[in-house]
Order: C-alpha cells, then sequence, then structure tokens
C-alpha cells in the first residue's frame, strides 16, 4: 500500500514537472529551477538520529552532547547544499544511438559536460523504465559520454522517455535529481527468427542460377562485424590479430534477385513473419547477395551492401506501425 | 596478472565501507575504553577484527542463532556488569556490543549506514561521561574520521584516494561549524531532565555524605578534587566568613549524624545585617539532592528550595556540573522565637552513654550565669586544654565515644570538635546541631574564580540562644584559629598536607591554577551553557529571552544566512573554468569548418565530427586529421606543444584562395 502510494505521488510530481519544463532540446544545462533535492532513506534515518541526540542532550543538560549534535545538524544542511550544487550547471546534450534488434538492450549516448571548477561525483543517469542506471565521475572542465541502457522488447521506435539524472554525492544523505525530457528514440529491429525456412530461391530469367552457393569465392574485402552476420564469414585470424571483429565480404555472388516475399510465408502470424523476413535479410546480406524485400505496406527494390539492409531492417521495424509511433 | 584473482568491484565497495566503519566505530569507542568492563571492548574489538579477516579470507558470516546466542550473552553480560540495562554506561556498553551484532552480519549500504549511526552514538555517550577539553579536543579527528567513513560508505570507490575523501569531508565540517556554533547559542534550552537520569556513577564521586561520622570528613581532607568554583560580584567576605554551609545534622545515634526526618517551620524569622554577598556557584557534580551556599543563604536559586535550616534542597540528586547563583548574608540570626516542640529534637542524645561528658555539662549547666557562658565554658575547653587538631586522630571503639576524645585522646578533625560540642550543649540543655560543608577556598589569580576542594571540607556547630535564635560555633577554631583563617593546609602539621607538593614548588602551582582557571572557563562558559547563560547571553544582546518566536526567527534568519553563504561559496567554485587556449583554439577550427557547411553536432566527439568532415571535404583531409588529432592529445593526454596547435588552427583557412 505504502509502494501504491509512494507510486501515485511520484506520478504526480512527474507530471507537475513536465507540465513545468516542457520538452527539452537536444543540448541542455541543469539549472537550479530544475534540480529537485530531497532526503534519501539514510538521510531520514540520519534526522532521526540527530532528533534522539537532541533529547539525550537535552535529558543530560551535556553540553558537548549539544554541540556534537548541531555540528552533524550543520554538516547535514550543508551535504544538502552540497549535493545540489554537484548536478546544478551540469550539461547534457544528446548523442547518437544505434538501432538494436528487439530483446537487446538499447543505449542511448549522453555527453555530459561539467564546464565548471569542481569535480561532479556519484553521477547517476538512468532512463524512467529502465532496470539499470550508470554512474560516473566527471573531473572540473571535462566532459564525457555516457550509454544510458534500456531494454528493447519490441521492434519499433523505442524513445528514452523521461531519464532522470541524479547524485546522491558527498554524503548519500540526500539525493538531487532533474528530469530530462529529451526527444531521444532509436529503432529496434524485429529479432530475428533463432528457426527459419531457407532463403527463397532466387528469382528465375535474371543471369543463370548458380548451384553452388556456398561457392562464394570472390572475396571483395573486410568490414567491422554487425550482429546478424554469419559466423561462417568472420575472418577469424585476422580478428585475432586485429583485436576486432571483422567479417569477410564478397562480391559477385549476388547476381540473383531473391525476393524476400511476406507472402511466401501464409502460415505465420505477422510478427513471426517479420521475424523470419529480418533473419533472411540478415543471411542474405551475410552472403552477400542480391535481394528485395516486399512487405504488406512496403516495398523495398533489390539490392545489397550496408545501406539496403539498414533499410530493409527499418522497413521490418517499422512495418505496420504509424508513424513514429513509441 | 589473473584478472580471477583480483575482487569484483561489489566485493571492493564492501571492503572499502567495511574498513571505513571500523575505523569510525574503533575511534569512537576509545574514549570509553578507560572506564567501561574490558570485556566490552574487547569483545567489539574481537568481532571486528574477525569481519575485516572474514572480508579478506572470504570466510562465511554468522549464522542467524550464533547471533541471537551473541546477544543473550551481550544482555546478560550487560546486567551481570552493571546490575541494570539503563542508564548511561550499560546504555552504552550495550551499543557497543549492539555495533559488534551488527558487524556479524553487515552487508551493503544500508546495513553499513546503521554501522556508522550506532558508532555516532557512541562517540556522543562519551560525553555523558566526560566532557572535559582533552575529550573535546580527541572527537574534532575522530568525527573528522566519522565523516570520511560516511563519504565512503554511501560512495565507495576504490580510485579515490583518501586524502581526497578527507578533503572533502573538512570542507563540508568546516561551514558547517559556524552553523553549529549559532546552533548551540540560540538553540532554545529547556532545563532537562525529561526523564530520569539513570544514575550508575555515584561511587565515584568524592564528597560530602548526608552523614557524619568519625574520619568522613577527614577522608575528604586527603582529596584535591575541585568541590565548586565561586564567583564573587563584588568584595568578597573575609576568609573567616567563608562558611559553605550543606546539610544540617539533628541526629546522633553514639557513632554517626545524621539528618534525620526533617522538621518544617513555616517562619524561621530570619534578621540580617550588613551587605548582600551575591556569588555564583559551579558546583561539581555532589550527588546530593542539595546545593551548597554561603552561610547564610537568602533565596533560593531556580529548581532549589530553601529548607526550615536553610539548606538549599533539589529535587534530584545533581549529578551534572550545576551554576547557579545566590545571594547569601554574612551577619545574620535566624530563629529567634522557635518554640519549644521544634527544638526538642535538638536537644535529645542517646540514653547512657558517656557519663562523663555529661557530667560536665551538668557541671557547666549549674555553675553558668546564662546559656552563652557554658558555649563559651565548651570553647575554652577546647581551647585551654592540650587538644590537637590532626588528620590522624586514631580508632576509637565502642560505647562513650565522645568522652574517651574529650577526656582520653584528645586528638582529633572537626567532625570530632563539632560532634562532641553538639553533645556537650544538648548535654546541658542547649539546642544544638552539627552542620556540614566547606570552610574557606582559594581564589585563583587568573580568572578571580575562588576554588573550593574536597580538602575545605568541614564541620562546625550551631547552637539556639533564647532571643538571638541560631548562632554559628565552630569549636575548631577554638583548638586552631589557624584552620579558619588560613585554611586547613595551614593548621596540619606539615607531614599531615594533601597535594604537599603543590606548596614545595611554586612553578606547578602556577600550572595548576592555570589549568584551573582554563577548565573553569570551559566549565562556566561551555558545559554550562543552559537556561540561565542562554538568558543572560540574550539580555547582553539587548534581546527578550523568553519570547521563543522571536528567538526561533532569529536563529532561522542566522542558519539561513549562513546557509546562503554556503551556497554562494559553492555558487564560486562551481563556477565555468575559462576555456584553455587549446579548447579556444579548437572552437575557432569547429568554426570554419561551420562555414563550410559542417557545423558540429552538440553530442559530437572530436573524432566523430572529423570523420564527417573528411567526407564532405575529402580536400581538407590531412589538415582535419592534423589538428583534430593534435586536439585529441592535448587535451586528453595532456601531450604536444599547444603553441604548434594554435599554430595550425591559425593556418587552416580553407576558405583562403589556394585550398
Amino acid at each position: 500500500m505504502f509502494a501504491a502510494l509512494r507510486e501515485s505521488l511520484l506520478r504526480r510530481v512527474q507530471i507537475w514537472a513536465w507540465r513545468r519544463q516542457g520538452p527539452d532540446a537536444d543540448e541542455i544545462t541543469l539549472t537550479r529551477r530544475r534540480v529537485y533535492i530531497l532526503p534519501t532513506r539514510q538521510g531520514l534515518l540520519y534526522g532521526f538520529t540527530l532528533f534522539v541526540m537532541l533529547l539525550g542532550s537535552m535529558n543530560y543538560s551535556n553540553s558537548m552532547g549539544f554541540m556534537l549534535t548541531f555540528m552533524l545538524a550543520a554538516l547535514g544542511l550543508v551535504s544538502m547544499h552540497a549535493c545540489h550544487a554537484n548536478l546544478n550547471g551540469l550539461r547534457l546534450a544528446a548523442g547518437r544511438s544505434e538501432a538494436v534488434f528487439a530483446g537487446e538492450t538499447a543505449r542511448f549516448h549522453i555527453r555530459l559536460v561539467n564546464a565548471g571548477r569542481e569535480p561532479r561525483c556519484g553521477l547517476m543517469l538512468g532512463a524512467e523504465h529502465g532496470d539499470t542506471s550508470v554512474t560516473g565521475d566527471l573531473a572540473a572542465g571535462e566532459s564525457g559520454t555516457v550509454q544510458v541502457p534500456l531494454d528493447a522488447p519490441h521492434r519499433g521506435w523505442l524513445a528514452l522517455g523521461r531519464l532522470s539524472v541524479e547524485t546522491s554525492y558527498p554524503l548519500g544523505l540526500f539525493r538531487a535529481w532533474s528530469w530530462v525530457h529529451m526527444d531521444l528514440r532509436t529503432l529496434v529491429y524485429p529479432a530475428p527468427a533463432r528457426h527459419a525456412p531457407p532463403l527463397p530461391a532466387p528469382l528465375e530469367g535474371r543471369g543463370a542460377g548458380r548451384p553452388d552457393q556456398r561457392g562464394d569465392e570472390d572475396f571483395s574485402g573486410l568490414r567491422g562485424y554487425r550482429a546478424g552476420d554469419s559466423p561462417r564469414h568472420i575472418a577469424w585470424k585476422v580478428s585475432a590479430r586485429e583485436q576486432l571483429l571483422l567479417t569477410k565480404q564478397f562480391s559477385g555472388s549476388g547476381e540473383e534477385t531473391r525476393w524476400l516475399d511476406a507472402d511466401l510465408l501464409p502460415q505465420y502470424d505477422s510478427e513471426q513473419r517479420l521475424a523470419i523476413l529480418c533473419r533472411w535479410v540478415l543471411d542474405a546480406h551475410a552472403q552477400n547477395l542480391h535481394y528485395g524485400l516486399r512487405l504488406p505496406d512496403a516495398r523495398i527494390a533489390p539490392g545489397s551492401g550496408d545501406s539496403h539492409r539498414e533499410q530493409c531492417l527499418r522497413a521490418l521495424a517499422t512495418s505496420g506501425l504509424p508513424e513514429h509511433t513509441a | 596478472m589473473n584478472a580471477m584473482l583480483l575482487p569484483n568491484p561489489e566485493t571492493r565497495q564492501e571492503r572499502i565501507r567495511l574498513n571505513w566503519v571500523l575505523a569510525a566505530i574503533l575511534a569512537m569507542l576509545l574514549p570509553h575504553m578507560l572506564y567501561l568492563p574490558p570485556w566490552v571492548s574487547l569483545a567489539t574489538c574481537v568481532i571486528g577484527l574477525w569481519r575485516l579477516a572474514a572480508a579478506y579470507r572470504g570466510w562465511p558470516l554468522f549464522s542467524r542463532s550464533a547471533r541471537i546466542v551473541f546477544a543473550l550473552f551481550a544482555f546478560l553480560g550487560v546486567y551481570l556488569s552493571f546490575r541494570t540495562i539503563n542508564g548511561p554506561d550499560a546504555g552504552t556498553a550495550l551499543l557497543m556490543l549492539l555495533a559488534a551484532l551488527k558487524l556479524m552480519e553487515a552487508k551493503g549500504l544500508r546495513d553499513y549506514f546503521l554501522l556508522l549511526v550506532i558508532a555516532l552514538f557512541i562517540g556522543i555517550a562519551s560525553f555523558l561521561h566526560d566532557q572535559s577539553i582533552p575529550l573535546a579536543l580527541y572527537m574534532v579527528p575522530a568525527l573528522w574520521l566519522a565523516v570520511i567513513a560516511l563519504l565512503n560508505i554511501a560512495h565507495p570507490d576504490s580510485e579515490r584516494p583518501w586524502r581526497q575523501a578527507a578533503r572533502t569531508a573538512a570542507r563540508l565540517l568546516l561551514p558547517a561549524l559556524p552553523m553549529a556554533v549559532v546552533l548551540f547559542l540560540l538553540f532554545p534550552r529547556v532545563p532537562g531532565p525529561l526523564w530520569g537520569v539513570g544514575l550508575t556513577r555515584q561511587s565515584g564521586v568524592t564528597g560530602l555524605a548526608t552523614s557524619m561520622s568519625p574520619g568522613s570528613i577527614s577522608e575528604l581532607a586527603q582529596s584535591d578534587a575541585v568541590a565548586f568554583h565561586v564567583k564573587f560580584k563584588g568584595v568578597p567576605p573575609p576568609a573567616s566568613q567563608l562558611y559553605w554551609r550543606a546539610l544540617v545534622l539533628h541526629d546522633y545515634d553514639n557513632h554517626t549524624w545524621r539528618m534525620g526526618k526533617s522538621g518544617w517551620i513555616s517562619n524561621q524569622r530570619l534578621v540580617t545585617h550588613g551587605t548582600p554577598v551575591q556569588y555564583e556557584i559551579t558546583l561539581e557534580p555532589n550527588n546530593l539532592r542539595a546545593l551548597y551556599a554561603l552561610d547564610l543563604p537568602v533565596r533560593a536559586p531556580d529548581r532549589a528550595y530553601l529548607t526550615s535550616d536553610f539548606e538549599l534542597g533539589t529535587r534530584f540528586p545533581v549529578t551534572q556540573r550545576k551554576l547557579y547563583s545566590v545571594t547569601s548574608y554574612t551577619g545574620y540570626s535566624y530563629g529567634a522565637g522557635l518554640p519549644d516542640w521544634y527544638l526538642k529534637r535538638d536537644l535529645e542524645l542517646p540514653a547512657g552513654i558517656d557519663p562523663r561528658a555529661r557530667a560536665l555539662a551538668a557541671k557547666w549547666r549549674t555553675e553558668a550565669r546564662n546559656p552563652a557562658q557554658i558555649v563559651q565554658d565548651a570553647l575554652s575547653l577546647f581551647h585551654d586544654q592540650p587538644f590537637r587538631y590532626t588528620l590522624q586522630p586514631g580508632v576509637i571503639d565502642g560505647n562513650n565515644r565522645i568522652d574517651r576524645f574529650l577526656f582520653d585522646t584528645r586528638r582529633g578533625f572537626c567532625e570530632h570538635y563539632a560532634g562532641a560540642f553538639v553533645f556537650l550543649m544538648r548535654a546541658a540543655g542547649i539546642p544544638a546541631h552539627v552542620v556540614i560543608g566547606y570552610q574557606g577556598g582559594t581564589r585563583n589569580p587568573l580568572d578571580g574564580y575562588y576554588v573550593i576542594r574536597q580538602e575545605d571540607a568541614h564541620a562546625w556547630a550551631e547552637v539556639w540562644l533564647a532571643g538571638r535564635g541560631w548562632l554559628r560555633v565552630d569549636p575548631t577554631a577554638a583548638v586552631d584559629p589557624a584552620r579558619v583563617d588560613r585554611g586547613v593546609s595551614a593548621a596540619l602539621p606539615t607531614s599531615e598536607l594533601p597535594g604537599l607538593v603543590f606548596r614545595r614548588y611554586a612553578w606547578l602551582n602556577d600550572l595548576r591554577n592555570t589549568w584551573d582557571a582554563v577548565n573553569n572557563g570551559w566549565n562556566q562558559w561551555v558545559l554550562a551553557y543552559g537556561p540561565e547563560l542562554q538568558a543572560r547571553f540574550f539580555s547582553s544582546l539587548g534581546l527578550h529571552y523568553g519570547d521563543w518566536m522571536e528567538l526561533s526567527l532569529l536563529l532561522l534568519l542566522l542558519i539561513g544566512g549562513l546557509l546562503a553563504a554556503w551556497s554562494l561559496l559553492l555558487w564560486w567554485r562551481y563556477r565555468p573554468a575559462p576555456a584553455s587556449p587549446v579548447v579556444r583554439a579548437y572552437a575557432r577550427f569547429c568554426a570554419r569548418l561551420a562555414k563550410l557547411g559542417v557545423p558540429r553536432m552538440p553530442h559530437e566527439g572530436p573524432l566523430d565530427y572529423a570523420a564527417r568532415a573528411r567526407r564532405a571535404h575529402p580536400g581538407l583531409a590531412v589538415q582535419i586529421e592534423t589538428i583534430t588529432s593534435a586536439y585529441i592529445a592535448l587535451r586528453y593526454a595532456e601531450h604536444g606543444e599547444v603553441r604548434d596547435f594554435v599554430h595550425q588552427v591559425a593556418a587552416f583557412r580553407p576558405n583562403a584562395p589556394g585550398n
């Protein structure tokens, strides 16, 4: 019951904060107006402790007891202001965020800038619906980028939502925080199906069919590994040397066009269909095939390469969704 | 380097918390080690060391049942040691054992924070026992340590050097100090206690008891512990008038004089003459329900009352140093018209003892013209016969102790003389009783305070004469006038003197005076700061005390002002740093690129930006590359020549002809 009460109160406060702050630009400075502060659980216990100490000092008319109690009380007040100052004036800038597959964790890049002459310690950033936060310190005049994690369970556009920036530095008695409402979103591709039917056969009539699809010998170069690349195409030896996963690229094997068509999969429901299509796109890309994508609401002309792959995945991610839904 | 052997970050954080909380507990526990039963501190320390070993060796923590057993033994042990689980001492012991108990299972922020709070409680409890200057000085670094510990518990960071944490803690404590002083001075003080104060330290106090028996005062005369300090307003009375009245003893049982049941009479008919003596006493705890005052106090201070015998009574025993103001008259008489029924108990004597003394008294009674003559006869006896004033009178056993003192040994301290004199008076039909208290005192030339030590404890008598009331008679003065004029040390033989070393070496005495003056100032101004001193402080500021609204307003105003000043200081510290030449030069570089249609995005790092700019203007790739890498080296690796970099940027003129 207490948790529910707390939850509803928090909701109201967040709505209030949203109304008074409004949406934020991509780069903002946390000002006094938007940095809130409240005691933590430890702070409340500390306050109760001081109250008991005060009663004890009164009871025993103990001057040194009074002095220690007042010293600790003043320390609490001083630390409250220090905690507020630790956050006040911090600058945040929205960074890019890479698309992920559903089921993975999206990472929103936020650049933190400390223009002040004091270090800012124990900064914590977290998405409202995220399970974990990232922490970090910034030396005086320093800036750095943090990656705020947020689980991406479904395909489509994933919005970061309300970002909270908080700190309980230095003594953990108070927690200063600010809510940032930047319009940050990232694309979530469908999770590639684990078990998918084989790739559809190439269209007849466009170039001679090549029976041996594994014979993609025309090695054309290396590129960085991307999620979904077939392990068969990873250049393991080079990767070990470069400390970086590299995928072999082949050319010339995509003479035939394959249509990755949703209509080829009538027995699946629409999401499963997208998952299988996603797997096909990845596989086709990995094999450097020439492929096109047909969806009920989109058609991507055949092609190949990174940007083609991205275009296909993007179409899969947003298929059937209204524009800019989150 | 095997990564597996390194503790994971969480364990490292736990260790930082544990180390610091143990340091804080130890610092707060040390002052208690002097007086608490050794097993308590020992148990806490052993558990602490075990916990430390457990953390580093990966031992399992105590099970729940083991902790319950420990808790039971702790309670039992405290009860057996103190015969109570109440009061400051037993409470402190329990707190320490509670810390040990919590240490057995401590894990995570909440547990360690709780332990730190317990450490703070242990720290404040040490002041219940001792508020001296050395302990107060000790608590300064101890508190500092506790704040460092709090910082490390809230934000454990193995990368942070302890010096930096110490600096942060100091920078929080220093601004807190003026606020604490303001709170100390202005926070409304209420007269304590709010609830019963558990008393467990009665045995430790040297001082007067509520009775007097042979040896009870001479024992005190061996102690140079301070009984109280006095500050006179105006001219102090002469030494021979410094009789500090504590208790009046009425009942005698052949060995001990006791207060007996207090009689009450509404009108003692006090007549004063001469000028009043106003003074202030700082009384050390005496565990008596009585305050001391110069003979004779006319009005009781706050929270004390004047008894029919002109003692100052209190409701609770004085267990804390107490400051009070009294007005006395050294010229007085009281009880002139007392009725016989009231005087009756000051005539009572145990039956069938001391026949020789009774016979002597009877002889005086028949020979004397008036009671005053009898008093004079008794004093002459002490003066003319070879009585000796000594701390070592020897022990008188059995019945007829007064007979044997008066006629055989004739060696005694003030309690012997006062007791024998009152006995003689009562036997002669003159109402009389014993008064105990202190006589004399030494003026400390440094601060003008009179110091009355336990060695100044004294006993004298009061006799009642019809028409004149109660009169003070000091039979000891008849034996040895020096006792009253120049103090106990002048009256006693040198070999019997207490504190001999201070009389032999003047510099030691000076040192003692200085230390006493410092201590007394501390007691008078810091420790005694309560409702009375607060009221005085307020009136000295021209404020009306008692108006709590006004007081609270002033307090809020001052604290608010100090906090505002602190905010301002923080604002000043966090003000933006001026951009370095490197940053400014890089900004110029970015501005030039922006003119070419490649503005730097807010989120873009220098590398990403350079990559984008190169793609947009392949012709400038080399220059962009050079400047960016030089910038990164200067900015993040602090490597390179600033001047070269600035020149490189200056030379970067993409709009100029030729590019």
